[in-house]
C-alpha cells in the first residue's frame, strides 16, 4: 500500500513522526514506521464497562432533526491501541529510546531531539487514518502525563466503500487522559478527495461517493482534563458525512476545553458536530466555536452543551456556532445550550443561520466582482478563519489550497506568479 | 484614453414609498470634480446610491448614461466593471476576507489578463504608504474592526488601485481626523493630477473643509430631491458661513420638507395618536 506515501507527498508532513498501527487495524494505512520514540505504545481488551462509557457521549439532547443512535448500534472493537507520553521530558529513559528509534531512520529526528530539553516540548504525533468500511471500527486511547503537551493529528483519507449496506455503523471512538497542567490539541481533518471531485464533474473513472445518509461515519471523543490542564480539539471537514460527538470533562480548577472547527458541506453529505462541556470545578474554560458552510442538499447541524455544576464558580463559558447557506436546499440547525447550576459564572452563547449578508455583497459587487464571485469569496472568508486552529503549518497551507481550488478562487483572485 | 462622461438625466428614485430623488441632472465629464452639497436628507447619499445600483432603492424614471451607454440597465458589478466607482459612507465589513485578496480579485474582474502578483503587491504597498496606512493593512479582513476613518482611507485605497472612470466619493471626509482629512484629501487632488482627463469626481459633502484640499470646478446644492443651484467654489464657501436659509427662502422652499431623515421612524407613528 502506498497509502501513506501519498499523504505525506501531498500534505508535506514528512517531517513529523507518525503512528500507524498494526495491520491488523483496518482502519490505519499500513506502513512500517517504528513506534514514535516519545509514547509507549500497548494494548488493552475493550470490556463492557469500558464500551458502555460512551453511551453518555451518544447521547443526543433534544434537535430539530430526528436521529436516534444507540450503542449498539454501533460496531465494537475489541481493544484499545493505548498511547502513553512518556512521563519526563528529558530523563534517560526516553532519550534512550529515542536514540534507537533515531538509527532506525524514519521519525523526524528533531522532534526526538528536542526529548533531551528540560522544557516541556509539545510532542506531535501524526495519524494518518482512512475512511472506514462497513463494521469497522477503531479505539485509540491518549494519556497525557502532568505537565506535557501534545498534539495530535489525524488526517483522514478517502476510501472507497463501495455500495455499503451496513449493520453496525464504524467508528472511530478516542479516550483522551490530560493530566494536572497538562495540555493536549486534537486536530482532526477531512481534506477533500480527488477522486470526490471528479465524480461530482461528473467523469468515470475513480468516483468515490460521498457516504450515504445510513452508513454515517461516527467519532466519538471523550476526555477527561485535570486542575489546569487544557484540551483543544478542532474538526476541519471539507467532504465527507460524518457524526462527531465529543464529552470533555473539566475535573479540576482552572481547566480549559476549547472545541471548534470549520465544515463544508456539500452534495448530499450531512454532518453534525456535538459537543457536550462539563465543568465541575471553580474557574474553568470552556469555548465552543463552529462555524459552517451549506450548499447544494447538505445539512449541517452544530450542537454545543456547557454544563456548569453547582461550585464551578469563576467558570467561563462561550458558544459561538454559525452557519451559512447557499441555495434554498441546504439545511443548517443550531442548538445551543447553556446548563448552569452556580452563580457565579459567565456564560454566553452566539448562534445564527444565515445566508450571504447583503450589504456586504452589495460592497463587493460595487467593486466589480460578478453575484458568483463576490458569494465565493465571502462563503470562504466565512470558513478560512477556522483553519487557523490547524496546528501544522504544512497541513493548514495545503488545506487551505484545496479548499481555494474547491471554490475556485484562483479564478477570482489570480495565479500566483512568485514562483 | 478618451475623456468619460456620465449623464444623469431627469434622475427619479424612491426608498420604499417615499421618493427621494425628483428629478435630477448632472453631467460629469473626466477631469472634473463636481462638490454636490445640502441639508441632511435631501437625497446626496440616494444619489450616490442609486448611480451605483443598490438594492434599497428603486429608480423610477430618468436616464443614466456612462459614456453613452445605459447604466440603469447594468448590473452592480458590470457598472463597477465599466468604469463607476463609490466610496461608501459606510463600508461594509467582510470577515475572513484578507484587503489584499479581496483588490486582487476586484483588480483582476476588469483586465484581460490577471495583473501579476509582484507589481499588485508594488501597487498596494505604494498606496499604503501614500495614504499613511498600517502595513498589515493588505493581511487583515476587510474593513473588519477598522475605525471610521480607516475605512475611509481604504475606500481611496480601492480608488487609487481600481482607477474608476468616474468616481463618486460620499462622505468621504465624515469622520475623519485633521490629519486623515488632510492625507484623504491630499490623495484625491494627486490621483485627479495623475488621471487628468481619465477620471471625472463627483464628491458629496456636508463641509467645505474637504475643499481646502480638493479644489472643486463646480457646486452643486440638491435639496429636496434637485439640485437646486450650481456655481463655482464660492457656494460652498457662502453654504459653510451663512447655512441653507437664505437658499431656501430665495427658492420659496419648505425647510421641514427638505430636512428629512429617512433614517427616522415614520411620521406615520405620531398619526396614531391623534
Amino acid at each position: 500500500m502506498l497509502a501513506k506515501k501519498e499523504f505525506i507527498d501531498q500534505f508535506g508532513l514528512g517531517n513529523y513522526p507518525t503512528y500507524l498501527p498494526q495491520e491488523r487495524a483496518p482502519w490505519l494505512l499500513t506502513d512500517n514506521t517504528p513506534i514514535p520514540t516519545a509514547w509507549q505504545v500497548s494494548e488493552s481488551a475493550i470490556r463492557d464497562e469500558h464500551w458502555q462509557q460512551w453511551e453518555n457521549v451518544l447521547y443526543q439532547p433534544e434537535t430539530k432533526k430526528i436521529q436516534k443512535l444507540f450503542l449498539e448500534h454501533l460496531a465494537r472493537p475489541e481493544t484499545m491501541h493505548i498511547l502513553q507520553l512518556s512521563d519526563d521530558a528529558g530523563t534517560a529513559g526516553t532519550s534512550g529510546t529515542a536514540g534507537t528509534a533515531g538509527a532506525s531512520g524514519t521519525a523526524g529526528t528533531a522532534y526526538t531531539a528536542g526529548n533531551s530539553a528540560q522544557t516541556a516540548e509539545t510532542e506531535t504525533l501524526v495519524i494518518y487514518i482512512r475512511r472506514p468500511q462497513a463494521d469497522e471500527a477503531l479505539s485509540l486511547g491518549f494519556k497525557i502525563p502532568a505537565g506535557r503537551k501534545a498534539r495530535l493529528v489525524f488526517v483522514e483519507k478517502a476510501y472507497d466503500s463501495g455500495d455499503v449496506d451496513v449493520e453496525l455503523r464504524s467508528n472511530l471512538t478516542i479516550y483522551a487522559r490530560v493530566e494536572e497542567g497538562a495540555s493536549l490539541d486534537i486536530n482532526y481533518i477531512h481534506p477533500f478527495y480527488k477522486a470526490a471531485k471528479a465524480a461530482k464533474a461528473g467523469e468515470a473513472g475513480e468516483s468515490i461517493s460521498y457516504l450515504k445518509k445510513d452508513a454515517y461515519k461516527l467519532c466519538l471523543y471523550k476526555v477527561d482534563v485535570a486542575k489546569d490542564a487544557s484540551f483543544t480539539w478542532t474538526s476541519v471537514n471539507l467532504g465527507d458525512s460524518l457524526i462527531e460527538k465529543g464529552e470533555v470533562r473539566l475535573n479540576g480548577s482552572g481547566a480549559s476545553a476549547n472545541v471548534g472547527g470549520a465544515a463544508y458541506i456539500q452534495a448530499e453529505a450531512d454532518q453534525l458536530y456535538q459537543a457536550h462541556i462539563y465543568c465541575a470545578e471553580p474557574y474553568s474554560h470552556c469555548r465552543i466555536q463552529n462555524h459552517g458552510v451549506v450548499e447544494d442538499l447538505g445539512t449541517g447541524t452544530f450542537v454545543s452543551i456547557s454544563d456548569i455544576a453547582k461550585g464551578a464558580h469563576g467558570t467561563e463559558a462561550r458558544e459561538d456556532n454559525r452557519f451559512m447557506t447557499l441555495g434554498d436546499k441546504a439545511k443548517a440547525f443550531v442548538d445551543p445550550t447553556l446548563l448552569i447550576d452556580e452563580y457565579d459564572v459567565k456564560a454566553s452563547h452566539a448562534a445564527t443561520v444565515g445566508q450571504v449578508d447583503e450589504d456586504a455583497l452589495f460592497y463587493l459587487r460595487s467593486r466589480g466582482l460578478d453575484l458568483r464571485q463576490a458569494s465565493r469569496l465571502m462563503t470562504a472568508g466565512f470558513l478560512t478563519p477556522l483553519f487557523d486552529r490547524i496546528t501544522l503549518p504544512e497541513l493548514r497551507r495545503e488545506l487551505l489550497a484545496q479548499f481555494y481550488e474547491k471554490m475556485h478562487l484562483e479564478e477570482i483572485l489570480g495565479e500566483d506568479d512568485d514562483e | 484614453m478618451s475623456k468619460p462622461v456620465l449623464i444623469i438625466k431627469d434622475l427619479h428614485s424612491r426608498v420604499e414609498e417615499k421618493e427621494i430623488l425628483r428629478g435630477v441632472d448632472l453631467v460629469v465629464q473626466g477631469g472634473e470634480t463636481h462638490v454636490i452639497m445640502g441639508p441632511n436628507g435631501t437625497g446626496k447619499s440616494t444619489l450616490a446610491s442609486s448611480l451605483m445600483g443598490s438594492p434599497k432603492y428603486e429608480i423610477t424614471s430618468g436616464e443614466v448614461l456612462l459614456n453613452g451607454e445605459n447604466l440603469l440597465d447594468m448590473e452592480v458589478d458590470e457598472r463597477a466593471r465599466k468604469g463607476l466607482f463609490l466610496a461608501m459612507q459606510y463600508p461594509a465589513e467582510v470577515p475572513g476576507v484578507t484587503n489584499s485578496d479581496f483588490l486582487r480579485a476586484a483588480v483582476n474582474t476588469r483586465r484581460e489578463k490577471p495583473m501579476g502578483l509582484f507589481p499588485f503587491r508594488r501597487k498596494l504597498d505604494a498606496a499604503v504608504e501614500k495614504l499613511e496606512m498600517d502595513k498589515s493593512l493588505p493581511e487583515r479582513y476587510l474593513n473588519e474592526g477598522f475605525s471610521g476613518g480607516e475605512k475611509k482611507r481604504n475606500e481611496i485605497l480601492q480608488m487609487m488601485m481600481l482607477e474608476p472612470k468616474i468616481a463618486i466619493l460620499d462622505e468621504i471626509d465624515s469622520g475623519l481626523d485633521i490629519d486623515a482629512l488632510r492625507i484623504v484629501g491630499q490623495n484625491i487632488t494627486d490621483l485627479r493630477k495623475e488621471r487628468g482627463e481619465e477620471m471625472g469626481i463627483l464628491l458629496i459633502t456636508h463641509y467645505q473643509r474637504l475643499l481646502d484640499y480638493v479644489q472643486p470646478d463646480f457646486v452643486h446644492v440638491l435639496m429636496n430631491g434637485r439640485i437646486v443651484r450650481s456655481g463655482g467654489p464660492g457656494l460652498a464657501y457662502r453654504l459653510e458661513k451663512e447655512g441653507y436659509d437664505w437658499l431656501r427662502q430665495e427658492l420659496g422652499l419648505e425647510a421641514e420638507e427638505g430636512d428629512i431623515d429617512h433614517d427616522a421612524p415614520a411620521d406615520d407613528l405620531a398619526a396614531l395618536f391623534q
